[in-house]
């Protein structure tokens, strides 16, 4: 049966491609597109490398954030949130690596001057910070770019207020930093100190 | 002392030459893919237009039942149109509708496999024109197993590449023309049978 001649395949494939076809029925047509004008646009994914990218880092940033939860569990913190260790780093000089037991809670800050932060100019809540920043790579603070500031729980809602009022006061030409405030947990060995970026 | 020569330059073409919208009858598949992923009806009814035929075929000569391929035949427009911003310009928009179409006729296949449900005389199918020797030929096709019938359909009614059949079918190459052969050569003894007195 399946010794076909060439021949014989080339007139079944004939018979089939001029006897095989059929019309669709009229309304077929219409029909579709009846409910598809009555259908909302379909949704655009636009999904491109960039988008990827973006969503791969959001994905790896939850991770790192989980982890980090996962990890603080059973530390003691007052509040519920976990403990991690922050390890102060940046460009190869920074201060020793100091662990911080906080509270989960952060506070993101833009454009608080630098000055703020430390000098001769820094707010009265901060004082021991300026030691801690001093630890960090020559001029860091003046590269506009983030620090994050370990604050006791008590202090926090001072320090925080202190860095608004100062931001509101200085010159609007002051070197800015983004300045995220976290929350120590309540016992937390080290009070203030400063992540370099 | 030099001479002023005038030279007549051609009128500049309008610019709406150069932008002249493409006209939805000579537009590319991929190009109306596109279009109506961005929710574009009209796109989408000119490829519904350009390809019903092609589908019906398909679905008709698959499950062998007018009713079933007018089911498959809608229901797989309408999917592609909520699934249409996935398509993506790699594989042949004919590739893609055709696999959608041939998965809701195979789905159908096993529905009535389940349910035993009558298959309807494919004499009967309202939109072959009757000649005893076309509905003879219908006839050996239908009495192929589903997957050769699609095989041969595929390739000698619809006019699928060896390649595209594969992807439309879901499976190698290789496998199409072993089964493409088989059923060229089953049809022809069919027919053989039929002629003998």
């Amino acid at each position: 049966m399946s010794e076909l001649e060439p021949g014989q395949h080339d007139e079944i494939a004939r018979r089939l491609r001029d006897e095989g076809p059929a019309q669709a029925p009229p309304d077929i047509a219409a029909e579709v597109m009846r409910r598809v004008r009555s259908e909302p646009r379909p949704a655009r994914r636009v999904r491109g490398p960039l988008t990827n990218l973006l969503a791969a880092a959001v994905i790896l940033a939850a991770l790192v954030v989980g982890i980090a939860k996962l990890g603080g569990t059973g530390s003691g913190s007052a509040s519920g949130g976990g403990s991690v260790a922050e390890t102060t780093s940046s460009g190869g000089v920074a201060a020793a690596p100091v662990k911080h037991a906080y509270a989960g809670q952060s506070l993101v800050i833009a454009g608080v001057p630098v000055t703020a932060l430390h000098g001769a100019g820094a707010i009265d809540a901060l004082g021991p910070v300026y030691d801690s920043a001093k630890g960090c790579p020559n001029g860091l603070l003046a590269q506009r770019r983030g620090v994050t500031l370990f604050v006791p729980a008590g202090s926090f809602s001072a320090v925080q207020q202190q860095l608004q009022s100062a931001k509101a006061l200085t010159p609007y030409d002051t070197l800015r930093v983004r300045v995220r405030l976290r929350r120590a947990a309540a016992g937390a060995a080290t009070a203030y100190s400063i992540t370099c970026p | 002392m030099t001479e002023a020569i005038a030279i007549t330059l051609p009128p500049l073409a309008r610019p709406s030459a150069y932008h002249a919208p493409v006209r939805l009858r000579d537009a590319s598949d991929e190009w109306l893919a596109k279009r109506s992923a961005r929710g574009d009806a009209d796109a989408f009814e000119q490829l519904v237009l350009r390809y019903q035929d092609r589908l019906y075929t398909l679905a008709l000569r698959v499950t062998l039942s007018d009713a079933d391929a007018r089911d498959c035949v809608q229901e797989g427009l309408i999917s592609a149109w909520r699934a249409i911003d996935r398509f993506r310009g790699d594989a042949r928009f004919s590739t893609w509708i055709y696999r959608i179409v041939l998965r809701k006729a195979y789905d159908t296949l096993d529905k009535r496999k389940r349910t035993a449900d009558p298959v309807e005389e494919i004499h009967a199918t309202s939109h072959d024109r009757s000649s005893d020797d076309r509905l003879d030929l219908i006839a050996a096709l239908g009495a192929l197993e589903p997957e050769f019938r699609a095989a041969a359909v595929a390739c000698d009614v619809i006019g699928m590449s060896m390649e595209e059949a594969a992807e439309a079918l879901g499976v190698p190459a290789g496998t199409v023309k072993s089964r493409l052969h088989r059923a060229r050569a089953r049809m022809a003894a069919e027919l053989e049978a039929n002629r003998a007195p």
